[in-house]
């Protein structure tokens, strides 16, 4: 499955909105390793971002009939998706420190070295407070623009810049103290 | 390493999930997920204690002018005093400028609400009366559709122990509230909360002089099978003065505030959304002005409501009837307001 998002047509929105199973299909086929990858990198486990996921389609018909249609569908999908994270994330207190546990999908195609790098970049990001955290991942793992950080969260552009400056302060400290 | 090579590792969409989500859906389950519109982010709203520090200081600022001091003070501690760039008037009146300004900016003494409060008679106003009221709202940047709900007041039981139910149902939402005869407390109140069909919540809460039972039954959020929980915090104390002010309390309470001219009162509130067992809820009628709204034209006061110094939103009651004509919260560009389309009374 690949994570191609592009551009709906409003025929498949309608259809999704009206909640015809294949229109459904489609666009979580379409976009839904982008979701997982977002929703887990938010929460840090991929059961709680599959359940992430699972409510964010069980509503998303429901949820079509707010869509205005202003900006593209992908970034209204990831808003809508990154807010279910941030809700679940709050609900059950998920202690910080928890670091991420391991993806069920390893990329083989990638050094030991590196996979070795990775690991502790994902223990580095496990320790950064919420809010660090998520503007780091919609930023630097998520490839969102700080405009679209700020409308997704309701912040001012400058306090996404603030925060991603400090989360990677943060992580290059960790990075170097680790041994 | 620099940032910019960073490499997450991550799970892919699960497959079969959404053969799962199929099957929910097709057995009627649902989920309310957040709306994807853009946020607007909030205005900087400062505690008014942030507004008195900063009159101090420019009341000290003002009182350093006055040096250097008149000659004939020659006491060591006063010496001192100046020594730190004061005067000895200073902190008296740094103390009571702070003490003007904190009142001034509405800010109310700290503490804990206690558990028994005497409860304020401010329910002096218009008092209830039966009829239906539709409001319409919605986001007012655009960004949510219009909804409407319909809140209708009757009186209800035998002659001799008459009260008044509220009955309100918006899309999603339905509200039930008995009043005493005199309107002036609650009995009971039930809220119910369902989306796509299918019952989400439920609370139902028995007031009296001691609140006797808070009942909430989780209907399930569409996922798992339905839960009942008990209250998390149970409450005993002395029953409020009216329930939680928002929906269709605030609708009934407005009309019986005494309204005029820079008035100010309190009532307390709860237990809706709040772990606090009751919560003191202020109105302050801070202006007055035109409004116009689907139900028509109208010269109203301009309300604000607030717990303790946090503003939670504005009211504009029109001043013959006492309506609700227009709530307000949040900012006038992205706000959620709702507007009276129609009121009708009975009998």
């Amino acid at each position: 499955m690949t994570a191609t998002p592009g551009v709906e047509s409003p025929d498949l929105i309608a259809r999704a909105r009206a909640g015809h199973p294949e229109a459904l299909e489609a666009i979580y086929v379409q976009h839904g390793d982008a979701l997982m990858r977002l929703a887990y990198h938010l929460i840090g486990s991929a059961a709680d971002a599959e359940d992430v996921l699972h409510d964010v389609f069980l509503g998303l018909p429901e949820a079509l009939g707010r869509y205005q249609e202003r900006g593209t569908f992908s970034a209204w999908l990831r808003r809508v998706t990154t807010r279910v994270a941030l809700d679940r994330l709050r609900a059950t207190r998920r202690r910080r420190e928890v670091p991420l546990e391991g993806a069920n999908e390893p990329t083989t195609s990638a050094s030991d070295r590196d996979l070795a790098d990775r690991s502790e970049l994902e223990r580095a990001l496990g320790t950064l407070p919420e809010k660090l955290r998520v503007v780091f991942v919609l930023k630097e793992i998520d490839g969102q623009s700080h405009m679209e950080i700020a409308e997704t969260l309701g912040i001012r552009v400058g306090t996404s810049e603030v925060r991603l400056h400090r989360a990677i302060r943060r992580l290059r400290r960790f990075l170097k103290e680790s041994p | 390493m620099t940032h910019s090579q960073w490499r997450f590792r991550a799970p892919t969409a699960p497959a079969g999930l959404m053969e799962r989500v199929i099957a929910a859906r097709a057995q009627g389950l649902r989920t309310t997920i957040p709306d994807g519109a853009p946020a607007v982010p909030r205005p900087i709203v400062r505690p008014p204690f942030v507004y008195a520090a900063v009159a101090v200081l420019v009341a000290g600022g003002a009182l350093l002018r006055q040096w250097p001091p008149s000659p004939d003070d020659g006491v060591e501690i006063t010496q001192t005093l100046r020594e730190c760039g004061m005067t000895t008037e200073m902190p008296w009146l740094m103390t009571a400028s702070a003490l003007v300004l904190a009142t001034a900016c509405g800010q109310e003494p700290t503490g804990a609400v206690s558990a028994a409060p005497a409860a304020p008679a401010v329910l002096e106003g218009r008092g209830l009366e039966a009829g239906t009221w539709v409001y319409e709202s919605g986001r007012r940047d655009g960004s949510s559709g219009r909804r409407r709900h319909t809140y209708e007041l009757a009186r209800v039981g035998d002659p001799g122990e008459t009260s008044w139910q509220s009955v309100s149902n918006g899309a999603h939402r339905a509200d039930t509230l008995w009043y005493t005869a005199d309107g002036s407390r609650p009995i009971r109140q039930t809220v119910r909360v369902a989306r796509g069909g299918k019952d989400l919540w439920a609370v139902d809460v028995t007031y009296g002089t001691t609140i006797a039972s808070v009942v909430s039954d989780y209907l399930g959020n569409g996922k798992s099978p339905p839960q009942r929980r008990a209250w998390s915090n149970p409450i005993t104390s002395a029953g409020p003065t009216f329930p939680a002010v928002h929906g269709p309390a605030i609708v009934h309470l407005v009309r019986q505030l005494p309204l005029a001219r820079e008035w100010s009162g309190s009532v307390q509130a709860g237990p809706f959304g709040s772990q606090n067992p009751l919560r003191q809820t202020s109105f302050h009628v801070e202006g007055e002005g035109i409004v116009r709204v689907p139900a028509g034209v109208f010269d109203c006061w301009r309300v604000t409501v607030a717990n303790g110094a946090s503003r939670l939103e504005t009211l504009w009651v029109s001043k013959t009837e006492q309506l609700l004509v227009r709530a307000l919260s949040g900012s006038e560009d992205a706000g959620v307001e709702a507007v009276l389309v129609s009121f009708t009374p009975q009998g």
